[in-house]
C-alpha cells in the first residue's frame, strides 16, 4: 500500500473512531488548539512507533504477546513521567495521569497503536500510520461535532436527543466510511 | 441517574460511550462472553487495587499500580484465551488488551475521593456485572440479528440476517435505539412515581 493509500485507508475504512468505537463523550467537541492537535498526531505516531517495535522484537520472538498490555502502561508512564519532568524543568506544571480529560486520549492512543503495529513492521509505515490514523481520528470527531451541533436545531425525537443520537450519528458515519472506502479506495491500488 | 430537560443525561448512558469499543467488536455470543469476562476481571483488579493500596501512596500512585494490575490481569485473561480457544484470540485478543484502557476501567482505578465512596464498593461491583452482561447480550443480540442464530462455538458457518448488525454501524444504531428505550422506560417510572 502507498503512502497516500495508507492515509486514505485510516481515514476512512480503518478510522478508528468507526472501526473501534472510539466515541468522544463531546464535552468539549472541537474546542482544540492546533499545538494541542499536532502534539495528539506526535503522540499517535510515537506511541505505534515504540509500541509497535517492541511488540515485534521484545514480545512476539519469546511468544509473549499477552504481555502487551502491561508493555503499553509501562511505555505510558515512561512518557508521563518525562513530559512531567521537562514540564518541570520549564516551570510548567502538567496535568495528572488520573485527570480525567486524559482518559480518552490515552484510549485512543492505545488503540492507534494497537491497530498499527498489528498491520506495519517498518519503522516509516509504523510513524506515518499512526500519524495518519490520529489525523483521521480528529477529523471524524471534527464530523461528528458538526453533525451534532446541527441537529441541535432539528426537531428530534425527545427520546433520541443526547447520546442515542451521538451513537445514531457515528453509525452513518462508519456506513459513509466504509462505503467510500469499500467502493472507491479499496479498488484503486495508489 | 439524573433526568436533565427531559434527557436522561448522566450514569448509564454516559458510560455506554466508554463501553463502545467492546460493545462494536461485540458481533457474536463468543466474542461477547469473552470480552465481557476481560472486562470484569480488569474493571474489578482495577477496582480492587484502587481500594485496598495504602492513600498515602497517593492518587498519582495508586492510580498508576491499578492500572498496572488491571493490565496484568488482562495479559493472564488473554493468556487464558489463547489455552481454551487459540481462534477466538487471534480475533479478540487486541479488544481483550484494550479493555484495560477503556474509560470505566480508568475510572475504577481513581482512587475513591470521600469515605462514603469507599462504601460505594459493592455499587460499583455490581455496576462491573452489569456492564459485562450488557457486553455479552450485545455480542448474543448482534449475532441473532445478523445471522438469525446465535452459535455457542466462535467461527461456525452461519447464515444472513441483516448483515449490518455484524458491522460498527450496526452496534452504534443497536446501541442508539437500546439507548433511546431506556430513557422512554426511565421517564415512564419518573412519571408514574411523581
Amino acid at each position: 500500500m502507498s503512502v497516500i493509500g495508507l492515509v486514505f485507508y485510516l481515514t476512512l475504512g480503518g478510522n478508528v473512531l468507526a472501526q473501534w468505537g472510539l466515541i468522544p463523550s463531546g464535552k468539549k467537541g472541537g474546542a482544540f488548539s492546533a499545538s494541542v492537535l499536532l502534539a495528539f498526531i506526535a503522540a499517535s505516531a510515537a506511541a505505534s512507533l515504540t509500541h509497535g517495535l517492541a511488540f515485534r522484537y521484545l514480545l512476539s520472538p519469546w511468544g509473549l504477546e499477552s504481555l502487551a498490555p502491561i508493555l503499553f502502561s509501562a511505555l505510558l508512564f515512561g512518557a508521563f513521567a518525562a513530559i512531567k519532568a521537562i514540564g518541570t524543568a520549564l516551570g510548567r506544571p502538567s496535568r495528572p495521569l488520573h485527570d480525567e480529560t486524559l482518559f480518552q486520549p490515552t484510549l485512543v492512543l492505545y488503540a492507534v497503536a494497537l491497530s498499527i503495529g498489528s498491520r506495519f513492521s517498518s519503522t516509516g509505515l509504523l510513524l506515518l500510520g499512526g500519524a495518519a490514523a490520529a489525523l483521521g481520528y480528529i477529523a471524524a470527531t471534527g464530523f461528528l461535532e458538526a453533525i451534532m451541533e446541527r441537529l441541535e436545531l432539528e426537531r428530534v425525537p425527545e427520546p433520541f436527543r443526547g447520546v442515542p443520537l451521538r451513537f445514531l450519528s457515528a453509525a452513518l458515519m462508519a456506513l459513509a466510511f466504509a462505503g467510500v472506502d469499500a467502493g472507491f479506495f479499496s479498488r484503486l491500488s495508489l | 441517574m439524573v433526568i436533565d430537560n427531559g434527557r436522561v443525561s448522566a450514569g448509564p448512558l454516559a458510560s455506554l460511550a466508554g463501553l463502545a469499543p467492546l460493545l462494536v467488536f461485540s458481533n457474536s455470543l463468543s466474542q461477547g462472553v469473552a470480552l465481557g469476562v476481560a472486562f470484569f476481571l480488569a474493571y474489578s483488579a482495577a477496582g480492587a487495587m484502587a481500594l485496598l493500596l495504602p492513600a498515602r501512596l497517593g492518587r498519582s500512585l495508586v492510580f498508576m499500580f491499578s492500572i498496572l494490575g488491571a493490565a496484568v490481569v488482562s495479559s493472564l485473561t488473554a493468556s487464558a484465551l489463547r489455552l481454551f480457544d487459540p481462534f477466538l484470540f487471534e480475533a479478540a485478543y487486541d479488544r481483550v488488551f484494550l479493555s484495560v484502557f477503556t474509560l470505566p476501567v480508568l475510572r475504577a482505578c481513581v482512587i475513591p475521593a470521600t469515605v462514603s465512596d469507599r462504601e460505594r464498593a459493592i455499587e460499583r461491583l455490581l455496576w462491573g456485572i452489569g456492564y459485562s452482561f450488557l457486553i455479552a447480550v450485545t455480542g448474543a443480540a448482534r449475532e441473532f440479528l445478523a445471522t438469525g442464530a446465535v452459535s455457542t462455538r466462535f467461527g461456525t458457518e452461519r447464515g444472513s440476517l441483516l448483515p449490518i448488525f455484524a458491522q460498527p454501524a450496526g452496534a452504534f444504531m443497536l446501541i442508539a435505539l437500546a439507548a433511546a428505550a431506556f430513557t422512554v422506560v426511565i421517564k415512564a417510572v419518573r412519571g408514574s412515581e411523581s
